[in-house]
């Protein structure tokens, strides 16, 4: 039986291997690459999904942790939606695969694809329209009292495999027990898959490991007008992302991310802006790409 | 030499009734035509036997010595449904099967060497396999089906070693040769010749026999000279598995259809398990007590073996439509489908197991609706709301890219959350220009106003198309709103919000 590791030996008495092997630069960085707290660290590094979003990855320390729950909290138009789907966009770039609950029913998969995500691994999972009454439902798992949303998270962590689970609260106030929290926490842990949260407010309290505030700034930038007479184009708006809460890392940064429309979908401009009334010709309609 | 097994359920049409109605096991039963005192007694049951009840009494002289005793009738479709759990149990060990009268089923034991240390053993795992579709069986191993059939006669497990069968058909007692279909008189005038085994009949000549006894008994002094060896004529495998239950009174509540359609579930489960399959799409027939037929189909999500899933997603299809009477037969049949298998590879990140998969997703349709578990993917089509529902059926993930793509700077793609179906607001306009907006739990001053975006088509279609200008607005309420003016209509509608 091996009591101590090699990493532990070396960290315990790190001289004492030198007295026998020689101090060699070599030697020395090998003991350093292999240092317990080194390899947690790296270990710490790996397990984590980026978003994609430097500035925002920056404040993460790489992006969230696998195996936690990370919870995004902000009003609906917040950009909170946005920040998830460049998670999933990673998650599915890295080969894995996402489970979408969503709650409300308000999942656009057009504007997901745009967003970067590979919707063939996107398993959507509308628990708000037609979901059963939780007393009725046979599937095993969370007390009867629980919600149809932590149910199905709970069984999609039971089957592994997924790398990301975005649980879309959207804007109800759901009130999750601190039992409820636990055990989903324990679930995702469980599962070493990364999971989001997405809600109005924090709802899963210490059980999350990671709490982030998203908030729209202005929207003065927001707008352009390519050519006099031509419509207003909404280009998009700021987000402002801050850390409210990390226990892998620290607090309090604060990211500005930029997100923008998906001008595809307006294939055909209306030249002639906030003239056109129901039943009226058109002044001149001109197809044009809205970039 | 081949050799052949026979699986042999004794009593048959009991037999099936019982495993139709599992919570009759252990009572005295016994199965008639009518439920009328008078009727005769075409099988009972070893408890029932036990209290001194035989074939041949008429129900109220048993009743006399058990007067708890349970009248069974005849049920087709119990015994269909057996017949086809016997074949799932014979199939599930052997590729040739053949089926011979009702509760009796040959296996070619051809190659099955390799996989099996022994016949005994084999034999063994056919009544454990029995046993676990609800049948007791017995089987017998010979060198052709006849004398196979003989000795799954002689209950338990017989195996009837090569070049052992003369002396086995010599020592069979003649009433057990024909406990199958008996012959009283037959059997009386031979033992008045002191012919007691098949041995001593195999001695005479069957023309002769023939003669004298007519067909039945040269017939018999043929399979006691061992002339049985023929080749299987082979079974088709099913791809539907059915369960058909015929109910004594009408039920007419969901809750107590329940209790009824889950053994019949589980049955069909253990069937497909037995044969490495899984269960698809679920077909249920209600025979109802007004004469009509109540068909329903459900599309399951993915194949899956987990009957409590299967049961909700039935009782969820049944609450959205009540049947309209009471139930009086009950038929499910579940479509087989081969499970997916998919290699994982050891530098790609973890997909869900393609088993585990499909039983979530099945456990995800029942708790959600089958329509709400898949792949959402927008339809080839301009209108925004035109969305469809795939299977999901993830490809396994390739090797982890080196270097992932990452956003120039800071920026991300908007995502607007959808509201479906659009909700119809309220605009009130100035000079054209929208400037309050009033809708459900949604209403404000408009701030600013981007657009409009014209989006028409589908004109073609029989439903008639759509014409609609679109604009974001932004309210002071916060949020920025993806509203369209419907140029037909001319109503307003908000069918997303920038998230």
């Amino acid at each position: 039986m091996f009591s101590t590791t090699p990493s532990d030996h070396l960290e315990k008495a790190p001289t004492s291997l030198d007295k026998i092997i020689g101090a060699s630069p070599e030697i020395l960085q090998l003991r350093r690459s292999l240092s317990a707290k080194a390899f947690r660290d790296s270990a710490r590094r790996e397990r984590r999904l980026g978003s994609g979003i430097d500035q925002l990855d920056t404040i993460l320390d790489g992006g969230i942790a696998y195996g936690r729950i990370s919870e995004f909290a902000g009003k609906a138009g917040s950009g909170r939606t946005s920040i998830a789907a460049s998670f999933a966009a990673s998650a599915t770039q890295r080969g894995e695969v996402v489970g979408w609950i969503d709650s409300l029913d308000t999942f656009d998969p057009a504007s997901i694809i745009s967003a970067g995500a590979d919707l063939s691994r996107v398993l959507w999972i509308a628990t708000g329209k037609n979901a059963c009454r939780p007393d009725s439902v046979a599937a095993g798992g969370f007390a009867n009292r629980q919600l149809p949303p932590l149910k199905a998270a709970e069984l999609v962590l039971d089957a592994g495999g997924f790398g990301l689970l975005i649980i879309d609260l959207g804007s109800h106030g759901y009130p999750i027990s601190q039992a409820a929290a636990l055990r989903l926490s324990r679930a995702v842990e469980r599962s070493s898959s990364a999971a989001i949260a997405i809600a109005t407010r924090p709802l899963c309290g210490a059980c999350s490991t990671l709490s982030l505030t998203m908030r729209r700034l202005d929207l003065d930038n927001s707008h352009s007008q390519r050519a006099a007479h031509a419509p207003a184009l909404f280009e998009g708006m700021q987000i402002e992302v801050g850390v409210v809460r990390n226990r892998l890392g620290r607090a309090g940064g604060t990211a500005i991310v930029h997100a923008t429309t998906d001008p595809s979908w307006r294939h055909i401009i209306v030249s002639a802006p906030l003239t056109v009334h129901a039943g009226d010709e058109p002044a001149g309609v001109t197809l044009a790409h809205g970039a | 030499m081949g050799r052949v097994a026979c699986i042999l359920v004794a009593d048959f049409p009991l037999a099936a009734q019982l495993r139709a109605n599992p919570a009759l096991d252990g009572s005295p039963t016994v199965l008639a035509d009518t439920p009328a005192p008078h009727a005769e007694l075409i099988a009972v049951s070893a408890r029932a036997r036990s209290s001194g009840i035989k074939a041949g009494m008429t129900i109220a002289q048993a009743r006399t010595r058990a007067p708890e005793m349970v009248v069974l009738a005849r049920s087709a479709a119990a015994e269909k449904s057996a017949i086809d759990a016997l074949a799932d149990v014979a199939g599930s060990l052997s590729p040739v099967v053949e089926a011979g009268p009702p509760g009796c089923m040959w296996l070619d034991l051809a190659g099955m060497g390799a996989i099996h240390r022994d016949e005994n053993e084999l034999a063994t795992e056919l009544v454990r396999r029995a046993r676990r579709v609800g049948l007791e069986v017995a089987v017998g191993v010979a060198a052709n089906p006849e004398i196979a059939r003989l000795a799954a006669g002689c209950s338990g497990v017989r195996i009837i070693a090569p070049g052992m069968e003369n002396e086995f058909l010599n020592w069979l007692p003649l009433d057990l040769a024909m406990a199958a279909d008996p012959d009283d008189d037959l059997l009386t005038a031979l033992a008045r010749l002191g012919i007691k085994r098949l041995g001593d009949l195999a001695r005479l000549e069957p023309a002769a026999i023939g003669s004298r006894f007519g067909r039945r008994a040269a017939k018999l002094a043929r399979l006691a000279r061992g002339d049985g060896a023929r080749p299987l004529a082979p079974r088709p495998h099913g791809e539907i598995y059915a369960e058909a239950v015929e109910l004594d009174y009408g039920v007419d509540n969901l809750e107590a259809l329940a209790f009824i359609m889950r053994p019949m579930i589980e049955r069909i489960v253990n069937r497909l398990e037995l044969r490495g399959l899984r269960g698809g799409d679920i077909s249920i027939t209600l025979g109802l007590d007004d004469h009509r037929i109540d068909s329903r189909r459900i599309a399951v999500a993915a194949a899956s073996n987990d009957a409590r899933a299967m049961l909700t997603l039935i009782n969820l299809r049944l609450e959205a439509g009540v049947p309209g009477a009471a139930i009086e037969s009950v038929q499910i049949e579940i479509e087989a489908r081969n499970p997916r298998a998919a290699q994982a590879g050891l530098f790609a990140p973890p997909t869900p197991a393609p088993d585990s998969l499909e039983l979530t997703l099945t456990r995800l349709s029942a708790l959600c609706g089958t329509g709400n578990v898949g792949v959402l993917m927008p339809e080839n089509s301009h209108r925004p709301e035109a969305i469809r529902l795939e299977a999901f059926d993830p490809a396994p993930g390739a090797p982890l890219p080196s270097d992932l793509p990452r956003h120039p700077g800071n920026v991300t793609q908007l995502v607007i959350r959808a509201i479906r179906p659009a909700m119809e607001i309220e605009v009130l306009c100035s000079r054209g220009a929208p400037e309050f907006v009033r809708g459900s739990n949604l209403g404000g001053r408009v701030i600013s106003i981007a657009g409009p975006w014209r989006r028409d088509g589908e004109w073609w279609r029989p439903a008639g198309g759509f014409d609609r200008d679109y604009y974001e607005l932004m309210l002071d309420d916060g949020g920025v709103y993806r509203a369209f003016c419907d140029r037909t209509s001319t109503r307003w509608y908000v069918d997303g919000i920038y998230d």
